[in-house]
């Protein structure tokens, strides 16, 4: 970078001090009077020009040349820091990329849960409606049967009240006083032997 | 229950004093009578408060004149003490000190048919033999029996009556036994 800064400084100095011969070599036809000048002119040109870019070199050239240097390093954390931008864009994009996966993952994983549990659920309504259907027809049974026996008994009962009228009104009209005493003999025995 | 226990007390004050008397049997049977013509009123007719004093000394004075001089005292003393309404139960209290005093026990003979002397004998001494105490018995004709006898003792009921036996037969056929 400092060598490029030289070569460019040198190259200013041979067309600026080329710039007055040339103009002498120019104006050589109109005599030598003209010449002595003309080469004085261009010594005090040299000297001028040499001490311009003396004075260019001395100060002016540090001050270019760090501004040169900052700004290439400028350029340069720039550029890192653009590479950086871009690494972290990259890596933003490539974590995006994995979540946009995730998430159509986790989309298919809860697509397949909700359908998981439809099913279920209907499974399990199935399940209640059957459940509450053999209710249903087992109350009905236990109440048929309940009532069956329920008219079972009451017919029983009814038989069991008629036989007993008829045997009351068979026993009263049989009954005599022979059959009485043995009864009360029968029952003063029982209650002596018990 | 403090109506018993009242009746209870009343009884065993007149069964004492009847007994310093002797006059145990006689007034048994007067004070029966007098349970029974208290019986037989409306319920409620000699409760406590319905009666003023006047009334109930003017009933218990005209009932004295058919018992005996104790009993009329007596009477007057439960008329006094608004205590008309409790006689059918001082009776019961008292035939019960009765029969503890001649060591006896009161049997309650229901039979379908009238009961011959020999029966209701046969009766008394096979209950004297379960009590082993001396029976009194009271008979009664229930022709709902059927057939048969049924005998209370001391809180127990005997019961060999046909209808009990139908009633039996009737709950077996029926599958209630």
């Amino acid at each position: 970078m400092r060598r490029d800064a030289r070569a460019m400084a040198l190259s200013s100095l041979l067309l600026l001090g080329s710039a007055p011969a040339l103009a002498a070599s120019g104006a050589g036809d109109h005599g030598n009077g003209h010449s002595a000048a003309a080469w004085l002119t261009l010594a005090f040109s040299f000297v001028n020009f040499f001490i311009f870019s003396f004075v260019m070199y001395r100060f002016a050239w540090p001050a270019l040349r760090d501004f040169l240097v900052n700004r290439s390093r400028e350029l340069q954390e720039a550029m890192s820091v653009a590479a950086n931008a871009r690494e972290e864009a990259e890596r933003i994009r490539r974590e995006y990329a994995v979540k946009e996966a995730a998430l159509g993952e986790t989309r298919r994983a809860m697509i397949e849960e909700l359908r998981e549990s439809a099913e279920r659920d209907r499974e399990r309504l199935l399940e209640e409606a059957r459940l509450a259907g053999e209710r249903l027809r087992a109350d009905a049974e236990r109440r048929a049967e309940s009532e069956l026996a329920r008219a079972r008994r009451e017919l029983r009962a009814e038989a069991a009240r008629l036989a007993a009228e008829i045997a009351e009104r068979d026993i009263r009209s049989r009954l005599g006083d022979a059959d009485q005493s043995r009864l009360v003999q029968e029952f003063v025995e029982g209650v002596s032997q018990s | 229950m403090i109506g018993g226990s009242i009746a209870r007390r009343y009884a065993r004050a007149l069964f004492e004093l009847a007994r310093e008397t002797d006059e145990v049997e006689g007034t048994a049977p007067s004070l029966a009578v007098l349970a029974q013509a208290v019986e037989q009123q409306e319920p409620g007719t000699l409760a406590p408060g319905l009666l003023t004093r006047e009334q109930r000394q003017s009933l218990a004075g005209a009932l004295s004149k058919q018992v005996s001089p104790l009993l009329g005292r007596f009477l007057a003393i439960v008329a006094e003490n608004d205590r008309l309404e409790h006689l059918p139960r001082i009776h019961e209290w008292f035939q019960r000190l009765q029969d503890e005093a001649a060591d006896r026990v009161r049997v309650r003979v229901r039979s379908a048919a009238r009961l011959s002397a020999e029966q209701i004998d046969a009766i008394r001494t096979r209950f004297q033999k379960v009590t082993g105490h001396g029976v009194l018995t009271e008979t009664e004709v229930d022709p709902a029996l059927i057939g048969g006898v049924t005998v209370e003792a001391e809180g127990k009921v005997y019961d060999g009556s046909v209808r009990t036996q139908l009633q039996r037969l009737e709950r077996l056929m029926a599958g209630q036994g």
